[in-house]
């Protein structure tokens, strides 16, 4: 590879999301310029707190040369498990930290199938995906719970609350979160181990890593953002649904790759990431407001994430290429 | 022993050949319903659906890749064949439908081969944007007017449901082209080293590009006799239908990582897999508690290899200090 391409692949993975973020904005703005009114704009950043967030735990897992297929089905049953409770009375906050647990057992069977079974990363989340859908189903009995005004009082305080009055909390819990897996990423043994394993797994292994416990704690950190993730899409919508988290596993996916986290493990890129989640709610709703229908949506979803999946495939020919 | 070398049947991993055989036998004697004909019938035209679909999966998997969007292209073709139907006959609408199958997976195939995606996101995606397709064709289901298109899956030759005979002929077809073809050498080459396979002169990306044309082909068909079959099509047909596929493939006994594995196996575990399913229906386990098994189930599947292995390095272990122990008895002086 010559150097000129050589640098524009280091350029890309670090700007190219934002580069693509500038040209849809200002694709959207031209048609509908409505869009990037402030207020408009505060809701993007709302709702791209719900992919972000989940999206930030998918880093790591993609950067240990792992996948998590199962966030979705994650999503869900919290959904199912905190609409529960709480209409039956539960304090809220109670609520939301069963499901944060219950969440947390979900990333924890995930990592033992991957490390004690052996089972790929992301067949095991496959069946897994399955298995709790399955269980939001049995737990909601198949149908949505409505919280109605009685008992979402506190729940409001996650979706339209504003600290300080000003700031609204999903945009800040969307940064608190970001920024504590940043720190986790560079600055702790456990991010430097994180890589490690993704780019060399075996190597790793011999230089002493407990790799299994790593694997496993980063499946349970994906499990427990997704598990935030679905309490604030909860919030949002005051609905306990089991359908909710169908196909959102994609979105964190897209999210996570068009953020310039290679897919072959060991290189992540966090604020890519948020890059990555604030566009691709953004290209979502931006559709959603130019009246676009739900096929053409999800139409959209899939060719931006073949597109960035292609990118990121045409940067490792090149760079094998040039060895 | 040449002969058998030259059939290449490999006779140890039948397991799921018994599993079905001693389910079957309890089913006969608990409940007097899986004693009847009918039921063995409606077992073999169901499974025959998931197993054409299966033997498409089988070459994906034997060279190591995977295919999530068959669910979604079952959905895509069955609306298209429904659509075309009234307007250009029966035939020439299921030879169409049987060439867009081919073009979805070729489409599957360039992106894996050529783009170098890995094949289970690369199919997650295309799985989203071919059941996007589905619904852009039509938002509501369509109903198959066509009364003899209606009647072939239904139809029996002798006691033999239709499906099972055409099941039977594409299997046969499968195997040869798996173990009697250069194509087929060459997909089991790949999965067992990519590398060696590439070295040896084989060209990698145009045999995955027809693997994958040939499980669009093999998922078109299965398609056309699942529309026949339920008389109706819509775009959110058979959502979890790849996780049924890759189930019984695995369960099956093909190795994930690849390079391994048995059309004939998939068949068996495809019918074993509808007989559970109408086995927990007459049980009266509800649809919710069945989806959390079916995972499990996948994860038990998914596990077997790591069971195994682990099991018979135990018997090498406690074989070689059985030995042991015994030649240390057996040494003069001691």
């Amino acid at each position: 590879m010559s150097k000129a391409a050589k640098k524009f692949w280091l350029l890309w993975d670090k700007i190219g999301g934002l580069l693509i973020l500038v040209v849809v904005v200002i694709i959207y703005a031209v048609l509908y310029p409505k869009i990037i009114a402030p207020e408009q704009l505060t809701t993007t950043l709302m709702r791209s707190a719900i992919t972000g967030i989940a999206a930030a735990g998918m880093t790591f897992a993609i950067c240990s040369g792992g996948f998590d297929l199962s966030i979705g089905s994650i999503v869900s049953l919290v959904s199912c498990i905190i609409a529960s409770l709480i209409t039956k009375g539960m304090n809220t906050w109670l609520a939301l930290l069963v499901a944060l647990v219950v969440a947390a057992g979900c990333g924890l069977i995930n990592g033992l199938l991957i490390t004690i079974l052996k089972i790929p990363a992301f067949v095991a989340t496959l069946a897994t995906q399955l298995s709790f859908a399955g269980a939001a189903y049995v737990y909601s009995g198949s149908k949505a719970v409505q919280i109605t005004s009685k008992y979402n009082k506190d729940l409001k305080i996650l979706s339209t609350g504003k600290i300080f009055g000003v700031f609204p909390t999903p945009i800040i819990a969307l940064l608190l979160v970001f920024v504590l897996a940043y720190i986790l990423y560079k600055y702790t043994s456990f991010g430097t181990k994180v890589r490690a394993i993704g780019s060399n797994e075996l190597a790793a292994r011999t230089t002493g890593i407990k790799v299994n416990k790593i694997v496993v704690l980063v499946y349970v950190a994906t499990a427990v953002s997704a598990g935030l993730a679905g309490i604030l899409n909860t919030a949002r919508l005051s609905t306990g649904d089991n359908t909710l988290g169908n196909g959102f596993e994609l979105d964190a996916i897209t999210a996570v790759i068009l953020g310039g986290t290679s897919l072959s493990g060991g290189k992540g890129n966090i604020w890519g990431t948020l890059i990555g989640a604030v566009l691709v709610t953004f290209v979502k709703m931006g559709l959603n407001m130019l009246g676009v229908g739900e096929a053409f949506q999800k139409l959209a979803v899939s060719a931006v994430l073949i597109f960035a999946l292609s990118i990121n495939g045409i940067k490792l020919i090149m760079q094998k290429e040039g060895k | 022993m040449n002969n058998k070398n030259r059939f290449h049947i490999d006779y140890s991993d039948h397991g799921i050949v018994y599993a079905l055989i001693i389910f079957l036998l309890i089913l006969a004697m608990t409940n007097e319903n899986f004693r009847a004909m009918p039921f063995y019938q409606n077992i073999f035209r169901q499974s025959s659906f998931n197993a054409i679909c299966g033997i498409g999966m089988t070459f994906a998997i034997i060279s190591g890749n995977f295919d999530l969007s068959v669910a979604a292209q079952v959905a895509l073709v069955s609306v298209t064949l429904t659509k075309l139907m009234p307007v250009v006959g029966v035939l020439p609408a299921i030879l169409i439908v049987l060439g867009l199958g081919v073009v979805l997976g070729a489409f599957n195939g360039i992106l894996i081969a050529k783009i170098r995606i890995p094949a289970f996101i690369a199919t997650l995606a295309t799985q989203l944007g071919y059941r996007a397709l589905a619904q852009l064709i039509e938002n509501t289901p369509i109903v198959v007017k066509d009364v003899g298109f209606k009647h072939f899956s239904l139809a029996k030759v002798g006691i033999v449901p239709v499906p099972f005979i055409i099941m039977t002929g594409i299997a046969i077809i499968g195997t040869i082209i798996l173990r009697k073809t250069r194509l087929g050498r060459s997909i089991i080459a790949i999965g067992n080293s990519h590398e060696a396979a590439k070295i040896s002169g084989i060209s990698i990306s145009w045999t995955l590009i027809r693997i994958y044309m040939i499980v669009g082909l093999f998922t078109a068909c299965s398609a056309i006799m699942l529309t026949s079959y339920l008389g109706s099509s819509n775009f959110g047909m058979q959502i979890g239908l790849e996780f049924t596929v890759i189930s019984a493939v695995v369960l099956g006994g093909t190795a994930l990582a690849g390079g391994k594995g048995s059309i004939f196996n998939t068949i068996v575990a495809a019918i074993f897999l509808v007989t559970l399913k109408s086995a927990m229906d007459t049980w009266g386990l509800d649809s919710s508690w069945q989806r959390v098994l079916s995972g499990v189930i996948l994860v038990v599947a998914f596990s077997i290899t790591t069971i195994r292995t682990t099991f018979n390095i135990g018997i090498i272990k406690y074989r070689s200090r059985k030995n042991l122990r015994k030649r240390l008895r057996n040494q003069p002086g001691s």
